[in-house]
């Protein structure tokens, strides 16, 4: 049976909400995708992004894409989007595939 | 593909770069470290194309040399490229810079002045105050001190009350309040003596109201009451044997009309050296650039002389409206100032010419019964004196208060 935890119920997800450590990814149609909290690019090719966030990578896959704004602690992804994906740093919850 | 869409959009003032070889992820942890304003970041074939604002180029091309990467310039930015296409001409550079610094001037030099007021005096009395304090056409406005101007114009400017200066772009707008005149008191109603202006001979009184102090034919003197506003009645009556006499006073405005004979003696003097303003019949012409309130002069030397001027403005107009620019063309008349020396008979001539004159203003509201001359003849001179004997209105009134 697969092991669900939300993490946002937890201490530690309590604590990373207060301190802004999450990953905030908003997306505007299929136009552009803000991620906040960005730490890394990791890549940022025609079409995919993926940019390091919290305790995620994002992944985003689509067309056209272009890397702007990248000041502070954000991203904007600005292209035609088809999908956003999150990957978690953790190998445990890779492994486990929560 | 056609060629315009090839083509890649680089903002105003960003500069596209193309970047390949080396790390790129240390690139980009560069890039933020820097705190670098990098857009349209795509990576594309081992190679990234990115926007830099042209203040960081210096600082990205540094970094990517750091990750040992070649960076290249693709295309700049619209007003990068007019700057540098500008730079590349340095006439054109230099003539813009000068337009750029003479419109500055131009902006903060007095080029009008706008006098809300009519009076041509008190507009004339205002600009040579303004001259006195330095505040001329081309005067720099960020130095005047429009406070002190004010001041100045409030103290030394006859016939006003307040002024005030406000700046509108080149021009000083002068505001003024004129002096509003007091109210005259009425003495129609103050009781008034007619008093003699002259030492002379009454020989005609016509009184309507006050109280005769002279008769015809007497003679009195400059200040005399000729008719009192004083009036005195006194009534008396006999009661048992007895004279009673009741007076009583009475204050009036004298009214009335005392005519009479007086002398005057008028000495006239002409000089037999002397000197007199002369044209030499040269005539020239100076013509100005009028802008708003400024002259620029259309010539290199201005004439040095004595001159008669005669002024014209001609403005130009479009449609019947007068604009604020045209010509002002001065006509220069040349004079001299030349000595001459007089006859006796020219130099008495003038002394009667002046004597004619001195008539025709003073003693016109007299008539002239007789006058007598005597010459008389110095070194230098000749004295011309004559002695009128004028007939006429010999009085004035004078109001007096009643002491209580």
């Amino acid at each position: 049976m697969m092991n669900i935890k939300n993490t946002t119920l937890g201490f530690v997800g309590k604590v990373k909400d207060l301190a802004y450590l999450g990953s905030y990814v908003t997306i505007t149609d299929n136009r552009s995708v803000l991620v906040e909290n960005c730490r890394q690019i990791c890549e940022c090719s025609d079409i995919m992004a993926k940019v390091g966030a919290g305790d995620y990578i994002v992944e985003i896959w689509g067309k056209g894409l272009k890397l702007s704004d990248y000041t502070q602690d954000s991203v904007m992804i600005d292209g035609i989007i088809d999908s956003v994906k999150l990957i978690s740093k953790s190998f445990r919850e890779r492994r486990d595939g929560i | 593909m056609r060629k315009s869409q090839k083509r890649r959009y680089v903002p105003f003032l960003k500069i596209s770069y193309k970047v390949r070889g080396g790390s790129f992820s240390r690139l980009y942890k560069l890039i933020k470290s820097e705190r670098l304003h990098a857009d349209n970041v795509c990576e594309q074939n081992s190679e990234i194309t990115a926007n830099i604002p042209f203040y960081s180029c210096k600082r990205f091309e540094r970094i990517c040399a750091e990750c040992g990467c070649e960076s290249e310039r693709l295309e700049d930015g619209d007003i990068v490229k007019a700057v540098k296409w500008v730079l590349h001409r340095p006439a054109l550079f230099i003539g813009l810079m000068m337009v750029l610094l003479l419109i500055m001037y131009l902006k903060n030099i007095v080029i009008r002045f706008d006098i809300k007021n009519e009076n041509e005096k008190i507009r004339s009395d205002i600009m040579n105050v303004l001259k006195e304090e330095n505040i001329t056409v081309g005067s720099y406005i960020p130095d005047i001190v429009l406070v002190d101007a004010e001041r100045a114009l409030k103290q030394r400017v006859e016939g006003i009350s307040w002024a005030g200066i406000t700046r509108k772009g080149n021009s000083l707008i002068i505001d003024v309040i004129e002096n509003i005149p007091a109210e005259k008191g009425s003495y129609s109603r103050f009781p008034s003596h007619l008093i003699a202006t002259e030492n002379a001979t009454v020989e005609k009184v016509m009184l309507l109201d006050g109280q005769l102090k002279t008769v015809i034919g007497s003679g009195v003197r400059k200040g005399d009451i000729i008719i009192s506003g004083i009036v005195e009645t006194n009534k008396s009556k006999w009661v048992d044997g007895k004279e009673e006499v009741e007076s009583k006073v009475r204050y009036t405005r004298s009214m009335g009309t005392v005519e009479g004979t007086f002398e005057r003696t008028v000495v006239f003097e002409q000089n037999f050296d002397d000197t007199v303003k002369k044209q030499t019949g040269n005539v020239y012409s100076q013509k100005y650039l009028r802008l708003f309130s400024a002259d620029i002069p259309l010539f290199f030397k201005s004439k040095t002389g004595s001159f008669y001027t005669d002024e014209e403005v001609n403005n130009a107009r479009v449609f019947g409206k007068v604009l604020p620019f045209g010509i002002r063309t001065l006509t220069l008349t040349e004079y001299d100032r030349k000595p001459i020396r007089y006859s006796k008979e020219q130099a008495l001539d003038k002394c009667r010419e002046k004597s004619s004159k001195y008539e025709e203003n003073f003693l016109s509201e007299y008539k002239i019964k007789n006058k007598t001359e005597s010459i008389k003849y110095t070194d230098k001179c000749v004295r011309l004196e004559i002695t009128y004997s004028l007939y006429g209105n010999i009085c004035e009134e004078a109001a007096f208060f009643i002491k209580k």
